[in-house]
C-alpha cells in the first residue's frame, strides 16, 4: 500500500479541538459574573480572577519573557479591569474585552519603554498581509525530525523571534485558543486579515525551526 | 483540484472548513504526496503548538489581587476588638506576675518607667550642653572671618590700586619664599 493511499486513513485536527464548544455559556456566566460585580458582589470578582488569570499570564508571559514581570501586569491588568467594569459593554464577550485591555497595556508598556512600539496595535493594512501562499514542492519535514517535547520547547524558543505583532496572534490562536472571530474582535481587524496573520506566524515559525536544527 | 495552499492546509487542519470542503481535500491528499507531506509536517506543528507548556499562576495570586483592589479598611469595630485585646492580655500578665513572684508587677513597671525616665534627662542636658558648644564656636569663628574681611575692605579703601598690585604681588612673593624655604629645610633635614 503507499504512503498516499495510507493518508486518508489518518485522522487530522478536527472542530473540537479548538474549544469554542461551551464557550457560549461561558460567555453567560462571564456576563453574570460582571453583572454581579458591579452590584458589589466582591466574590463574583474572584471567580472572575480565578477563571481568567491564567490564560491572561499564558499571554502576557509570552509577550513579555518574564514570569515576574508578567505577574505584575496581569495584577494590574485586573486592576485595570476592575475599576473600568462599568464601561463593559455586554454585547461584546468579557473575555475579548479583558485581553483588549491587556494588550494595550502591553504596547503603552513597550511605548513608555520606547522599544519599537509594537506595531501590533496597527489596525491597518500591513505590507506583510500577502495573500496566502503556495507550498514549494521541494518543502522539507522540519516537524517531523523533532519528538514532540523537543518540538515543543523549539517552538518555545522560535516564538521569541517572532515579531510581537505576530507573536501575539499565534499565542492568542494557539494558546489561548480564541477563534479567528474572537481575535478579529480583539484587534478590530478583519477576520481574513487576522488568518493570514496566524497563518504566516505559523510559517515563520517553521522557518525557525529549520534555522535550529 | 489543484494542489492545496497553505492557508487551506491550516484551516482543513483546525476545522474551520465545510464538510465539503474537508472531503475535496482528503481527495487530494490521497492521491498527492506533496499536499500529503504539507499537510502532516503542519499537522504536527500545529498539535505542538496547542500543548505547549502553562504558566501557573501562584496560589496566592488571586488574594494578592482582590488585596489591592479591596484594600481592608479598619473599623471601630476592628479598634474595639484590639484594644479589648490588648487590656486583658494586660490584666492577665499583671495577675500571672503576682502569682508566681509575689511582686506587684505594678512597682516593677514604676521602677523601670523611673530609669528611663533618669537617663533621657542625662542624655537630654549632655545634647543641649553639646549645641551651646558648638554654637558658640560657630559665632566666634564668624566674627574672626568678619573682622578679617572688614580689615581688608579699609584697606582698599586707602590704598591706591597700584599699591594693593604690588601688596598682592610682594605678599606672592614673601609666601613663594617661605615655601621654597619650607622645602629647603626640609630636603636638608632628609639629608642630615
Amino acid at each position: 500500500m503507499s504512503k498516499s493511499s495510507n493518508a486518508t486513513k489518518k485522522p487530522f485536527l478536527h472542530k473540537s479541538v479548538f474549544k469554542s464548544e461551551g464557550l457560549k455559556s461561558s460567555t453567560e456566566e462571564d456576563r453574570e459574573l460582571v453583572k454581579r460585580t458591579l452590584q458589589g458582589d466582591k466574590q463574583a470578582f474572584e471567580m472572575i480572577l480565578n477563571k481568567h488569570q491564567q490564560p491572561l499570564l499564558n499571554y502576557i508571559g509570552r509577550m513579555v519573557g518574564n514570569r515576574e514581570l508578567a505577574l505584575d501586569f496581569t495584577q494590574e491588568v485586573f486592576i485595570k479591569t476592575y475599576t473600568s467594569l462599568s464601561t463593559y459593554q455586554s454585547q461584546f464577550k468579557f473575555r475579548t474585552w479583558l485581553f483588549k485591555i491587556a494588550s494595550n497595556y502591553i504596547i503603552d508598556f513597550w511605548r513608555k519603554k520606547k522599544i519599537d512600539a509594537f506595531s501590533i496595535d496597527q489596525t491597518g493594512k500591513r505590507e506583510d498581509d500577502r495573500p496566502p501562499f503556495e507550498i514549494p514542492s521541494d518543502e522539507p519535514s522540519i516537524c517531523a525530525q523533532f519528538e514532540l517535547i523537543e518540538l515543543r520547547g523549539k517552538i518555545e524558543k522560535a516564538l521569541d523571534k517572532l515579531p510581537p505583532h505576530l507573536r501575539e496572534l499565534f499565542v492568542w490562536r494557539h494558546i489561548n485558543e480564541f477563534s479567528y472571530d474572537e481575535i478579529a474582535e480583539i484587534k478590530e481587524i478583519p477576520v481574513g486579515t487576522v488568518k493570514n496573520r496566524v497563518f504566516q506566524s505559523k510559517e515563520l515559525v517553521r522557518q525557525f525551526l529549520e534555522e535550529q536544527k | 483540484m489543484n494542489c492545496l495552499r497553505i492557508d487551506q492546509v491550516y484551516l482543513f487542519l483546525e476545522g474551520e472548513l465545510s464538510s465539503e470542503e474537508n472531503r475535496s481535500i482528503e481527495d487530494h491528499i490521497s492521491s498527492c504526496e506533496k499536499c500529503l507531506k504539507a499537510v502532516e509536517e503542519r499537522k504536527l506543528l500545529v498539535e505542538a503548538s496547542q500543548s505547549l507548556p502553562v504558566w501557573e499562576t501562584p496560589q496566592d495570586f488571586t488574594q494578592r489581587v482582590l488585596a489591592h483592589i479591596f484594600p481592608k479598611r479598619i473599623t471601630l469595630r476592628d479598634w474595639i476588638v484590639t484594644a479589648s485585646i490588648g487590656l486583658s492580655s494586660a490584666v492577665l500578665a499583671f495577675f500571672v506576675v503576682y502569682l508566681i513572684s509575689g511582686h506587684n508587677l505594678a512597682n516593677v513597671f514604676i521602677n523601670l518607667n523611673r530609669t528611663v525616665l533618669n537617663l533621657f534627662q542625662n542624655i537630654v542636658v549632655v545634647l543641649v550642653k553639646t549645641a551651646k558648644l558648638i554654637s558658640i564656636g560657630i559665632q566666634v569663628i564668624l566674627k574672626i572671618v568678619t573682622l578679617i574681611l572688614k580689615g581688608f575692605a579699609s584697606l582698599t579703601t586707602i590704598l591706591s590700586p597700584e599699591l594693593q598690585i604690588g601688596l598682592i604681588a610682594l605678599s606672592a612673593i614673601i609666601t613663594a619664599l617661605l615655601l621654597f624655604g619650607a622645602k629647603r629645610k626640609l630636603l636638608a633635614g632628609e639629608k642630615a
